[in-house]
C-alpha cells in the first residue's frame, strides 16, 4: 500500500515534471528540431539556392604547385598551420590560421588569410585576410545554408550562450524521453494503437504517444549527440582544458587532434603534395576532402589528411604523412593518438547526428526522424493546452504554439525568398537573408494574431505556406537560378529534388487547407480568447 | 545502402505491417472483430527485429543504423494509418493494380475493406456532429452578447 501510494506520489511528480519542462522550453526545442530536419538537407538546400556546384568536392591533382606559390606569399608566422580544401564551387581554398584576440569582441578567435584559386589552373581569384568568423562567405558559398544551419546549432543567440542553450535543449530532450518511457507504462501494448476518429483529446493524446514511443530511442540519441556538440565548445573543452592541462587549451589541442612530432626547426621542404594525397586515398580507400600542414618548411613538418565518407561506413578516416619525407605515418582516430573506446565515441557523434553518411538515403531517414520529433513537441504542447482550455492563459500559450509550429516555417521561407532577392539585386546575402527571417517572422506570427479560432488560424496558415512553397522555385527561377534544362544536363539534382519537393508540399497544403476548412461562423465578433 | 540492407528493411516493415493489422488493441479501439487466425506474434517481432544482428554480422556499419532509423519511421507511420485509411488506400490500389491486388488479396485481412466502408460512416457523423456542436455554441455566444435585458425579463422560450 505505501510501496503503490509512493510509485503514484513520483508518477505524478514525473507527469508534472514532463509537461512542465516541455512546456517552459517546448517551443525553443521545437524550433531547435524542426531547424535541424531542415539542417540535415542543409547541403541540398545549399545546391538548390546557389545553382550546382562543381561534380567532385575532393582534393585532386595538380595542387602542389598552386599551394606551394600561395604559402610562399605567407609569412613565416602564418605558416604554423596551413589548410587546404574544395568549397561547393569547386575552388581551391588555401588558409592559413593563427589565433588572435578579437579587438571589438576580445575574444581569442581564428585569424589568417584565405587564398581562391582555379583548381584547373592555379590562378589566383581571390586573397583576403582577417577574423574567419567576420567573413562566412570567404569559406562557404552559400547564405541560407549557413543561415539555417546556425539557426539550429546557436538559435542566433551571442556564442558562447547559443550553444549552451542549444546543449540544454539536447538534455531536456533526453530528459523528456526518459520520462515519457517511465510514463507511458503500456508503450509496447500501444504501439500500433492509432489514433481514433474525432478531435477528442483521446485522439490527441493517441498521436502524441504513437509518435514519441516509435522515436523514443532517436529522440534519446539525438538529444544526446545534441547536448554533447552543443556543450562541448563552451563547457566540455575549457572544463578538459583547466583539469588536465593547467588551461593550455593549445596543449589540450595539441594532444587531443595534433599529430605528435619531435620538435626539430631545421628548414626543410614539404613534401609533393600530389604524392600525399594520392598514397592517401589508397591507404584510406576514400578520396581526400581536405588537409592541414602542420609546421610548414620544417623537419617537424606533419600533414593531416580528412577522407570521404566510405560506402558502408560511418565516418571518414583521418590519415597522417611525414611533411619531410613524405612517409605515411599512419591513420589517426577522431581524437587521441590510438584508437580508444572514447575515440569511437567521439567519432560516432557526428554521422548519429547528421545523418549524412549514406547520402540521400539516410538523409531522408534523418528528415523522417527530425520531423517525428518535431510532431512530438507539437503534439505533446498541443495536448497539454487542450487540457486546460477552459482556462483564458493558457488558450493564449496554445495560440503561441500555433505561431511558432507553423511561423517557424513561414520565416525559413521569407529567408530563402531574401536570398534570391539578393542574389538577383547583386546584393549581400549573408547580410539580407537573415533579415529576411526576421521580416519573416511578424509575418508568421500575423494568422495567429488575427484570430483566436485555433482551426480558423491552421487553417490560414496552410494556405499562406502552401502559397510560399508554390511560389519559391518561381522566384528562385525569376532571380537567376538555375533552370530545370541546365540543372538536367549539369546533373545537378538537388535543384531538381527540392523544386519538386517544395511544390509538393505546396499542393499537399493547400489540399489540406480546401479539405478542412473551418465551418462558417453565424455572424458572432471573433474574438481573441 | 546494400541490397542486404533494402531487403532488411523490407523484411521489417513486412513483418511490423502484419504486426500491426493482427493487433488486438488496435482492432478493439477500431471496432474490427478480433484476429480470428492464429497471431504468431513472436514470430513476427523476430523477423522485424532479427534482421539487425544479420545485417551487423553481414552487411555493413552504415546499413545497420540507416536499418534502425528507417524501421523507426516506417513504423510510425504504418502504426499511424488507421484500419480505416489502410482500407481505402488496398482499395485505391486495387483499382490502380486490380490483377496484383486481387492475387495478393488472400494475404491481406478482409476488414481492410469492410472496416473502411463502417468506420467511414461512423467518421462522418463524428464530424457533422462536431460541426454541429461548433455553429451551436457559436450561436449561443452570439446569443449571450446580444441579450441586454436583465435576468427577471428574460423568458424561457
Amino acid at each position: 500500500m505505501v510501496v503503490a501510494r509512493t510509485t503514484q506520489a513520483q508518477m505524478k511528480r514525473l507527469t508534472a515534471v514532463h509537461g512542465w519542462s516541455g512546456v517552459v522550453l517546448g517551443l525553443l526545442l521545437y524550433v531547435v528540431v524542426f531547424t535541424g530536419a531542415v539542417a540535415v538537407i542543409g547541403e541540398e538546400i545549399g545546391l538548390w539556392a546557389q545553382g550546382g556546384r562543381a561534380a567532385a568536392l575532393h582534393l585532386r591533382a595538380p595542387l602542389d604547385a598552386p599551394v606551394r606559390d600561395v604559402i610562399d606569399q605567407v609569412p613565416k608566422g602564418f605558416q604554423n598551420e596551413i589548410g587546404v580544401l574544395i568549397d561547393g564551387r569547386g575552388t581551391l581554398t588555401v588558409y592559413t590560421e593563427i589565433h588572435a584576440r578579437h579587438p571589438q569582441r576580445g575574444e581569442i578567435e581564428a585569424f589568417g588569410q584565405v587564398f581562391r584559386l582555379a583548381p584547373e589552373t592555379g590562378a589566383l581569384l581571390s586573397r583576403h585576410e582577417g577574423f574567419f568568423a567576420d567573413h562566412p562567405d570567404w569559406f562557404q558559398v552559400n547564405a541560407l545554408e549557413i543561415f539555417l544551419v546556425d539557426l539550429h546549432e546557436e538559435l542566433h543567440v551571442p556564442d558562447p550562450w547559443g550553444r549552451i542553450l542549444t546543449g540544454g535543449l539536447g538534455l531536456l530532450a533526453m530528459s523528456a524521453a526518459v520520462s515519457g518511457l517511465i510514463l507511458h507504462r503500456q508503450l509496447i501494448r500501444d504501439l500500433f494503437l492509432a489514433a481514433r476518429p474525432g478531435g477528442r483529446l483521446s485522439a490527441m493524446r493517441d498521436r502524441h504517444l504513437l509518435a514519441a514511443s516509435w522515436g523514443l530511442p532517436f529522440a534519446f540519441l539525438l538529444g544526446f549527440t545534441g547536448a554533447f556538440f552543443g556543450f562541448g565548445g563552451p563547457v566540455l573543452f575549457p572544463l578538459l582544458a583547466g583539469v588536465a592541462f593547467g588551461g593550455d587549451r593549445a596543449a589540450l589541442v595539441a594532444r587531443l587532434f595534433e599529430p605528435p612530432a619531435a620538435p626539430d626547426e631545421t628548414a626543410m621542404p614539404l613534401t609533393d603534395l600530389d604524392q600525399v594525397i594520392a598514397e592517401a586515398r589508397t591507404q584510406a580507400g576514400a578520396p581526400v576532402r581536405s588537409l592541414i600542414i602542420h609546421r610548414y618548411g620544417r623537419a617537424d613538418a606533419r600533414l593531416r589528411l580528412f577522407h570521404a565518407i566510405p560506402s558502408g561506413g560511418l565516418d571518414g578516416a583521418q590519415s597522417v604523412f611525414d611533411g619531410a619525407s613524405g612517409r605515411f605515418l599512419g591513420l589517426r582516430p577522431a581524437v587521441g593518438q590510438a584508437p580508444s573506446a572514447g575515440a569511437t565515441v567521439v567519432g560516432l557523434m557526428e554521422p548519429l547526428h547528421f545523418g549524412d553518411f549514406a547520402g540521400w538515403l539516410s538523409k531522408a531517414v534523418w528528415l523522417g526522424l527530425g520531423w517525428a520529433m518535431a510532431y512530438v513537441v507539437v503534439s505533446g504542447l498541443r495536448l497539454w493546452v487542450r487540457r486546460r482550455e477552459a482556462d483564458r492563459l493558457w488558450r493564449r500559450f496554445g495560440r503561441a504554439v500555433t505561431a511558432t509550429a507553423y511561423g517557424l516555417p513561414v520565416a525559413m521561407l521569407t529567408s530563402a525568398y531574401g536570398h534570391f532577392l539578393a542574389l538577383g539585386a547583386d546584393a549581400d546575402p549573408f547580410f539580407w537573408t537573415p533579415w529576411a527571417f526576421l521580416l519573416g517572422i511578424p509575418i508568421g506570427l500575423t494568422p495567429a494574431l488575427l484570430t483566436g479560432d485555433d482551426a480558423r488560424s491552421v487553417h490560414r496558415y496552410r494556405l499562406l505556406l502552401a502559397g510560399g512553397c508554390l511560389l519559391a522555385p518561381i522566384v528562385r527561377l525569376g532571380t537567376g537560378g538555375l533552370d530545370w534544362a541546365a540543372a538536367v544536363a549539369g546533373g545537378q539534382g538537388a535543384v531538381l529534388v527540392v523544386d519538386t519537393a517544395l511544390v509538393l508540399i505546396g499542393v499537399g497544403l493547400l489540399a489540406a487547407a480546401l479539405r478542412r476548412r473551418p465551418p462558417p461562423t453565424t455572424g458572432a465578433v471573433e474574438t481573441a480568447a | 545502402m546494400s541490397g542486404l540492407g533494402v531487403l532488411a528493411v523490407a523484411a521489417t516493415t513486412a513483418a511490423l505491417a502484419y504486426l500491426a493489422a493482427t493487433d488486438p488493441k488496435r482492432r478493439r479501439a477500431f471496432g474490427l472483430a478480433p484476429w480470428h487466425r492464429p497471431r504468431h506474434a513472436t514470430v513476427a517481432w523476430s523477423i522485424a527485429l532479427g534482421v539487425g544482428p544479420i545485417l551487423l554480422a553481414a552487411g555493413t556499419a552504415s546499413d545497420v543504423v540507416v536499418w534502425l532509423g528507417a524501421i523507426t519511421v516506417i513504423g510510425w507511420g504504418i502504426a499511424a494509418v488507421n484500419p480505416v485509411t489502410a482500407g481505402r488506400l488496398v482499395q485505391a490500389a486495387e483499382r490502380m493494380w486490380p490483377s496484383l491486388v486481387g492475387r495478393c488479396r488472400r494475404f491481406l485481412p478482409g476488414h481492410l475493406l469492410s472496416a473502411a466502408v463502417r468506420q467511414d460512416g461512423l467518421d462522418r457523423r463524428i464530424a457533422t456532429l462536431e460541426q454541429r456542436i461548433a455553429r451551436l455554441e457559436a450561436r449561443l455566444a452570439a446569443s449571450a452578447s446580444s441579450d441586454t435585458r436583465p435576468p427577471s425579463d428574460r423568458s424561457i422560450g
